[in-house]
């Protein structure tokens, strides 16, 4: 290797540079960011040239033939994931089984749950990933490493024992974020991640967390701790309601009404919005998540607000005049 | 080099130990002795490749054998979608032998960095770069917003633009 590889986040800016320039807002000024984006590193610009290279393959290509082809033969993508990863969906749909178990496994998925849809899967290795609604999960198994990637939202893992197989060692498990990433040292904890902020749940066994820019924490059974890119926040118990999603319910004790609207919103389609004059009432009690607009007529009654509904999809609480 | 050295023996050993029960095992799922022998190669050069300790030969063999074996028929799944795009295409006769070749080539390659994407992030990616539609049109076609468009060819040009 004489040129070093070039780093995800450069490959990332490549790509989301041609995406621009390619929409029908490209303009002048656009042309001259990315050019003095292409500028700024050779890095950069050895990115730009593997973009470039593609498209010239791709340019080689007679559209409708092209087209016609790959959309010819079946689309084959991600049966090899799911032959291995068995999904059950939130009300139990369907599920596939694995197919046939070998000691060396290497696949990977993406998992998206949407707004209001939970969805457990069990990974090869007897791991159980449950997933809340509105939340992305990237599943990365090699033949060294078991990694989750939490792109958002919030998984609850119970991590399994990995068989072992002649000597073998068994692979390590974690959940990497955006912040960092939590390695399973023991079986139960849940990982959420909320507007560029990470936190870790420990419900049994143990977990160590590693902010990207800060030094290792572990967490015991009962204990969580938030997390940025920069460092770990405190360790504190964890907090009976944080598994409440498992069982359908939102628990809230004196939470502030904006996050508890925002909790809700993600069990429900369209724009759920809090007015500024409603800002700093709190909510307590237990919801069901089930029915959103049974919820929002109950916080009519408990709190002094007035939800106005303009369609199913636009939402505002404001206090009641 | 001494590990590589020694890989290169441990795979060596498997070869003569494993590769006639291989091809035979091949040889079952192809219904075809050349192509078995073929893809038999295939396998012990991929082996020899990686270089890590091989436990389970049997086991990895299979493991590689089959990915190679559903290679073969996505191969030959293309090969089929291209020749009936082709006859379906009025200009065809316009296109020499070698440019053929030359684009199925292509697809195929193109279809194997694809392979791993989701339906709709394929298929947005296909619109935008092969038919040339606009993002907002696509956005439109699919039913998802213009910044999930955006994201999906984001994806699957980081896909195609930087497999290793």
């Amino acid at each position: 290797m004489t040129t070093p590889q070039i780093p995800p986040e450069v490959r990332a800016q490549a790509v989301d540079w041609l995406v621009e320039l390619q929409s029908e807002l490209s303009d002048d000024d656009l042309r001259l960011r990315w050019r003095r984006w292409h500028d700024a590193d050779p890095v950069h610009a050895r990115a730009w040239a593997r973009v470039e290279a593609f498209g010239d393959k791709l340019q080689s290509l007679q559209p409708d033939i092209a087209h016609a082809t790959l959309n010819g033969v079946r689309p084959e993508q991600r049966r090899n994931a799911l032959k291995t990863l068995a999904i059950l969906m939130g009300l139990g749909a369907s599920a596939w089984m694995a197919e046939e178990e070998t000691p060396w496994r290497e696949w990977s998925a993406d998992r998206r749950t949407r707004v209001g849809e939970q969805a457990v899967l069990m990974l090869d290795d007897g791991t159980r990933v449950r997933m809340n609604a509105d939340t992305a999960l990237n599943i990365r198994y090699t033949a060294t490493a078991r990694t989750l990637q939490l792109l958002r939202g919030e998984i609850l893992v119970t991590t399994a024992h990995e068989r072992v197989f002649a000597g073998a060692v068994a692979r390590p498990f974690s959940v990497e974020t955006e912040e960092g990433y939590a390695r399973a040292l023991g079986t139960h904890f849940q990982v959420r991640r909320l507007d560029g902020r990470s936190v870790v749940s420990v419900l049994d066994g143990a977990v160590e967390i590693r902010p990207a820019g800060g030094g290792a924490v572990r967490l015991d059974a009962g204990r969580q701790a938030g997390f940025t890119r920069a460092a770990a926040g405190a360790v504190e118990a964890v907090d009976d309601a944080v598994t409440a999603w498992v069982d359908g319910m939102l628990v809230a004790q004196d939470m502030p009404l904006p996050e508890f609207l925002a909790a809700l919103n993600r069990y429900r389609p369209g724009h759920l919005r809090c007015a500024p004059s409603a800002a700093r009432l709190t909510v307590s009690g237990t919801y069901p998540l089930a029915d959103s607009d049974k919820v929002l007529d109950l916080l009519q009654t408990t709190l002094p607000v007035k939800v106005e509904r303009y369609t199913r999809y636009w939402v505002t609480v404001g206090l009641k005049k | 080099m001494l590990a590589a050295s020694l890989h290169s023996e441990q795979v060596k050993s498997i070869y003569d130990a494993h590769h006639g029960w291989l091809e035979c095992w091949l040889r079952k799922r192809l219904g075809n002795a050349s192509d078995a022998a073929d893809i038999a190669q295939d396998t012990f050069v991929r082996v020899l490749a990686r270089e890590m300790a091989i436990r389970e030969p049997r086991a990895m063999l299979t493991t590689i054998a089959q990915g190679m074996v559903a290679n073969f028929y996505r191969r030959r799944d293309i090969e089929l979608a291209y020749e009936q795009a082709l006859a379906a295409w009025p200009e065809q006769h316009a296109m020499s032998p070698e440019t053929r070749a030359i684009m199925l080539e292509t697809l195929v390659e193109i279809d194997a960095l694809l392979n791993s994407l989701p339906p709709l992030v394929r298929e947005a990616f296909l619109l935008s770069q092969l038919d040339g539609m606009g993002q907002a049109d696509i956005a439109a076609r699919l039913g998802v917003s213009l910044a999930t468009v955006k994201r999906y060819i984001a994806s699957a040009m980081l896909q195609c633009c930087f497999a290793d």
